[in-house]
């Protein structure tokens, strides 16, 4: 996870994660549980490029897939609720739904949200999230953030359902993605 | 021998006290940092004091004197003196709780259960269970309408509005509305019962006498918290995905404006008609709103992971 410019912040939680247990100790019911807080993701990334061309790879909601190698494909699709969606096919397997929430080319950032809830293909429940590109002095700088629950989002998650794997989902997709963004957009 | 003057500059203290007591106050839950921060409406002055782990949603008695919080990973209520910061007791819970409202009339607690599906009626004194009966899935906030026995709850994952009888808990309704409703409130005012529905976005609107969907009004993408302004007159809604408050005519239920405030906002409260108190659950803030101006006033930073509010009038 030695990744230059992106945050460490997710893995702070990790960390934090563990001492809260800890701490929780008072309670006579056990430390076991965890309970269903959302979680906090926040990944940035300095890229020497201009937000135009950044914006220009990441700013067509549907084609995920040509920046962020965790997606395989990615195919448009629309709902008469939802609007814009994307259906994913991950890297690790399986297909995930997303919404798209808002969109302001403009201001260059998107939001937009899971709708499905298979949780075996990505032990992650309700998220949403935004990206933005703003300008820095030396390019550009990528803002990802989210918000999210553990797959099982009861006081006794299965293996594989809790918040660590829930946080790590999410922050290996993010890193990987802003990783091969930063990458495809200095070779510009 | 009390002179004149010292009288007079008694008097004046104690109308000071008496209107700083009179001011409204608002609680806000931060379920990561552990603590319960107190803001007086007007000053905004900030006391936080900390609480027992993960506190979420929260219920003042009228007085203002109890305030009682879930604490859903702890499967704990506890009971909290917020003059002196102390959790004065905790009832143990077996399983979730989220939701919970306290009824003055007979001395009593409601509370959902997130993962059991139960419907609680607990002795506000003790913690003793008194009743419960299943209900839809996953339930979350819930409301009592008191003058009419009328207990209203969100089943999210059921998209229904469960109606109860608060004395036995029976149901006398369910009601069918948008995709996963989170929040409700109650309005005296109107007489409707009204529901953000996060996963449709929009907000099912309820006549409380005859139970029946009067409007659904889209309202934006993930619409989180819900409130309504003590003269019954506008309808305050959070946006969470647009990092926005709408304001809507309660009767009329047209848009009247939409203020920026911090990112992914949750619960919201107005203190008075003209301004309203917003978490804003990444910023770990709570926003003032000046709903007469359509503006974010300022912006009061407190303990990680802001949920839920609840104003003492």
């Amino acid at each position: 996870m030695n990744i230059p410019g992106v945050g460490a912040r997710a893995l702070d939680w990790l960390a934090r994660g563990a001492g809260v247990c800890a701490v929780v100790g008072m309670s006579a019911t056990g430390a076991l549980a965890h309970g269903a807080a959302p979680k906090k993701i926040e990944e940035k990334i300095d890229i020497a490029a201009k937000p135009d061309v950044v914006w220009g790879i990441i700013g067509n909601f549907a084609k995920i897939n040509t920046w962020n190698p965790a997606v395989v494909s990615s195919v448009a699709a629309s709902d008469p609720d939802q609007g814009q969606e994307r259906i994913l096919t991950l890297k690790r397997g399986g297909k995930i739904t997303d919404a798209q929430t808002d969109y302001d080319a403009k201001a260059m950032t998107y939001s937009y949200r899971r709708v499905d809830d298979d949780v075996k293909v990505f032990p992650v429940s309700f998220y949403s999230a935004t990206i933005t590109v703003t300008p820095t002095a030396a390019g550009s700088q990528v803002d990802w953030i989210g918000r999210f629950y553990r797959g099982d989002t009861s006081n006794e998650p299965p293996p594989g359902l809790d918040d660590p794997d829930a946080i790590k989902a999410m922050t290996d997709f993010f890193e990987t993605g802003l990783k091969n963004l930063k990458t495809l957009a200095e070779k510009k | 021998m009390i002179s004149a003057r010292s009288l007079t500059l008694a008097i004046a203290l104690a109308t000071a006290v008496q209107a700083a007591a009179a001011a409204p106050r608002i609680y806000a839950t931060s379920q990561d940092g552990n603590q319960i921060a107190k803001i007086t409406a007007g000053t905004n002055n900030l006391t936080a004091f900390s609480s027992l782990p993960g506190p979420v949603v929260i219920s003042p008695t009228p007085d203002g004197r109890r305030l009682f919080v879930t604490h859903p990973e702890h499967h704990t209520i506890s009971v909290v003196d917020p003059q002196s910061g102390k959790a004065i007791a905790h009832f143990p819970y077996p399983g979730m709780p989220f939701g919970i409202v306290f009824d003055g009339g007979t001395n009593r607690l409601f509370v959902t259960d997130w993962t059991r599906n139960l419907l609680s009626a607990l002795d506000a004194n003790t913690g003793r269970p008194l009743r419960e009966v299943k209900i839809g899935r996953s339930p979350a906030h819930l409301v009592l309408d008191a003058g009419d026995h009328l207990l209203f709850v969100c089943e999210r994952e059921s998209n229904t509005v469960g109606v109860y009888d608060s004395r036995t808990l029976t149901m006398l309704k369910s009601v069918p509305v948008g995709a996963a409703p989170f929040a409700l409130v109650y309005s005296a005012k109107t007489g409707r019962v009204y529901a953000a529905n996060v996963r449709s976005n929009d907000v099912s609107v309820i006549d409380a006498q005859n139970l029946k969907v009067l409007a659904t009004v889209h309202v934006g993408p993930m619409p989180y918290g819900v409130a309504i302004t003590p003269d019954g007159r506008q309808l305050l809604v959070t946006i969470q995905a647009k990092n926005a408050l709408a304001v809507l005519d309660a009767e009329s239920l047209k848009t009247l404006g939409e203020i920026r405030v911090g990112r992914y906002p949750e619960d919201v409260v107005a203190a008075d008609n003209a301004t309203a108190y917003v978490t804003d659950w990444f910023s770990d803030a709570v926003s003032v709103v000046d709903l007469a101006h359509d503006k974010e006033l300022r912006r009061i930073d407190v303990a990680a992971g802001p949920r839920d509010l609840a104003v003492v009038p």
